[in-house]
């Protein structure tokens, strides 16, 4: 009886940490580049029940689980909607990929796919918290992407070449990984990986002017929402009738009077 | 939980699909040489508890058996290809198609694009390019003191000079046709890439061989082939649809809350 209490609980707590990780996902449903997570439950380890009598000893019975714990999340990396800005440093990637970017004292490359990049005072291509973006200058060589003083035109192509005013600063690097999902994920649409990206990358294009919006959908974190809440009711009246037949035991059986 | 609250939702995520490809087919209802989009959609697996067709209980084959659908998916967005209509401009640079395929253009990675907007215009060298400027192919220059434009149903485009009434051929426009247009991929731009689910591009001239029935024309160009009136009835449909699933969803947590609630 207690151990079903405990039980329950697990299941709870367990659908507390789905709620907020549902809530997460929903409150950045207008975060650029956001990729939402999931999370995945697994049963505890199973204990024995063992019976005890008076001739046989202990008897094992059977195998019973005490709830469900959190085994991870994993993060969902399929492509939010690309949504047109018109601005010229906004930028999506149509394919897999991330954009290379250095967070400011740092000599690791994070990467990212939200692409609304701004100018830094210095003429540096960064991302709101500050990281540069990275150009590919070939084996593997990345340079900070810096746009000169009084430049009038930002022309981005399809192949990812920055162009300001016609001259040509190089090409952006877009990064892909074997296993994606070893990505670990550091703010809102930021990643770092252990592993270094591919050295071939499959062909991507770029788009300049768009934006790629989250990829989490109103109606399934809804229904996470809905599922989660009903469950999480289910365990609680749970609980209240243990707790009622805990009570009936205190306080009814072996009653003399 | 209940499998009918997962089974709406996908329901309603079709329908927000579906939505999507309308609402782009409306916007683009100007857009020259646009072809609209019709969004498929299939039923999920099954989950079967009987299998229809075995032996019963009572040694009988049984007629029926027990299954339950786990919802929908999106499995198509097919491009029609019906013509769209023509309106005069006037420009001289200005062509439709009038029948099957495509105007070939070379994008500016070396492949071809392919396109029904023949908005052309000329670029500072004078070559023929579209809106965007990519090479209209084959290649062809219009010189700078060209009085006249002609371009003929074969499209044949001929210049005339100032003073001359000789009219000089600069190029004939290449048309294309695929087995399976539909199996295009729309790069935006107006533009179409070919993918293995075309088939192979066909080339040749208007009015002879594989396009017989094709004519280009010159002054004029092709509007998109959207139909207002059948997009707001698809939208209404679309819009009644997910009402309906939501309402289901919200059918299926009031009796979840039920469950919980019974004592």
């Amino acid at each position: 009886m207690i151990k079903g209490i405990y039980t329950a609980a697990a299941g709870m707590v367990t659908q507390m940490i789905q709620a907020d990780i549902t809530a997460d996902n929903l409150a950045n449903i207008n975060t650029p580049g956001f990729k939402t997570s999931s999370a995945q439950f697994q049963s505890f380890g199973e204990a024995l029940i063992s019976r005890m009598s008076k001739q046989d000893g202990v008897n094992p019975i059977g195998k019973t689980s005490y709830g469900s714990q959190l085994y991870g999340s994993s993060i969902n990396f399929q492509a939010g909607d690309l949504v047109q800005t018109g601005n010229p440093l906004d930028l999506a990637i149509h394919g897999d990929g991330f954009f290379v970017v250095k967070p400011q004292g740092s000599t690791e490359n994070i990467y990212t796919r939200a692409g609304n990049f701004t100018q830094s005072p210095e003429g540096k291509v960064i991302t709101p918290e500050g990281a540069v973006l990275q150009l590919d200058k070939g084996e593997g060589q990345m340079v900070d992407a810096v746009i000169p003083k009084g430049a009038r035109q930002i022309a981005i192509n399809n192949q990812g070449e920055l162009r300001v005013d016609g001259n040509l600063l190089g090409k952006i690097k877009v990064a892909q990984f074997e296993d994606p999902h070893a990505l670990k994920r550091l703010g809102a649409a930021t990643f770092s990986s252990e592993k270094p990206p591919l050295a071939q990358a499959t062909q991507v294009t770029l788009e300049q002017g768009f934006i790629e919006r989250s990829n989490g959908n109103a109606i399934s974190e809804l229904v996470n929402s809905m599922t989660g809440l009903r469950a999480y009711e289910t365990m609680q009246k749970s609980i209240s009738f243990q707790n009622q037949t805990l009570e009936k035991l205190m306080n009814e059986v072996g009653k003399s009077s | 939980m209940l499998r009918a609250l997962y089974t709406a939702a996908t329901g309603a995520k079709c329908q927000q699909v579906n939505m999507d490809v309308i609402s782009n087919n409306v916007a683009n209802v100007n857009t020259t040489g646009f072809k609209k989009v019709r969004a498929e959609f299939q039923d999920l697996l099954s989950q079967t508890f009987k299998t229809p067709g075995t032996i019963g209980d009572q040694g009988t084959t049984l007629p029926t058996g027990v299954q339950v659908g786990l919802g929908v998916k999106t499995t198509a967005t097919q491009r029609i290809f019906t013509p769209g209509s023509i309106f005069d401009t006037g420009n001289a640079l200005d062509v439709a198609i009038e029948g099957d395929g495509f105007f070939k253009v070379q994008l500016d990675n070396g492949e071809f694009g392919y396109t029904r907007d023949g908005s052309f215009k000329r670029d500072a060298n004078g070559q023929l390019v579209t809106s965007d400027g990519f090479v209209v192919q084959p290649a062809m220059t219009i010189p700078n003191n060209a009085a006249e434009i002609s371009i003929d149903k074969n499209g044949t485009v001929s210049v005339r000079q100032a003073g001359s009434e000789v009219l000089t051929q600069v190029g004939q426009l290449i048309m294309v046709k695929f087995a399976n247009p539909a199996g295009l991929i729309a790069m935006g731009h107006n533009l179409h890439r070919v993918t293995p689910a075309a088939g192979d591009p066909i080339e040749g001239i208007a009015t002879q061989g594989d396009f017989a029935s094709t004519m280009v024309m010159q002054g004029v160009l092709e509007s998109s082939n959207v139909q207002i009136v059948e997009e707001l009835i698809n939208l209404i449909t679309a819009q009644r649809a997910f009402e309906a699933n939501s309402n289901v969803m919200k059918a299926s947590d009031e009796m979840l809350q039920r469950v919980n609630n019974i004592v």
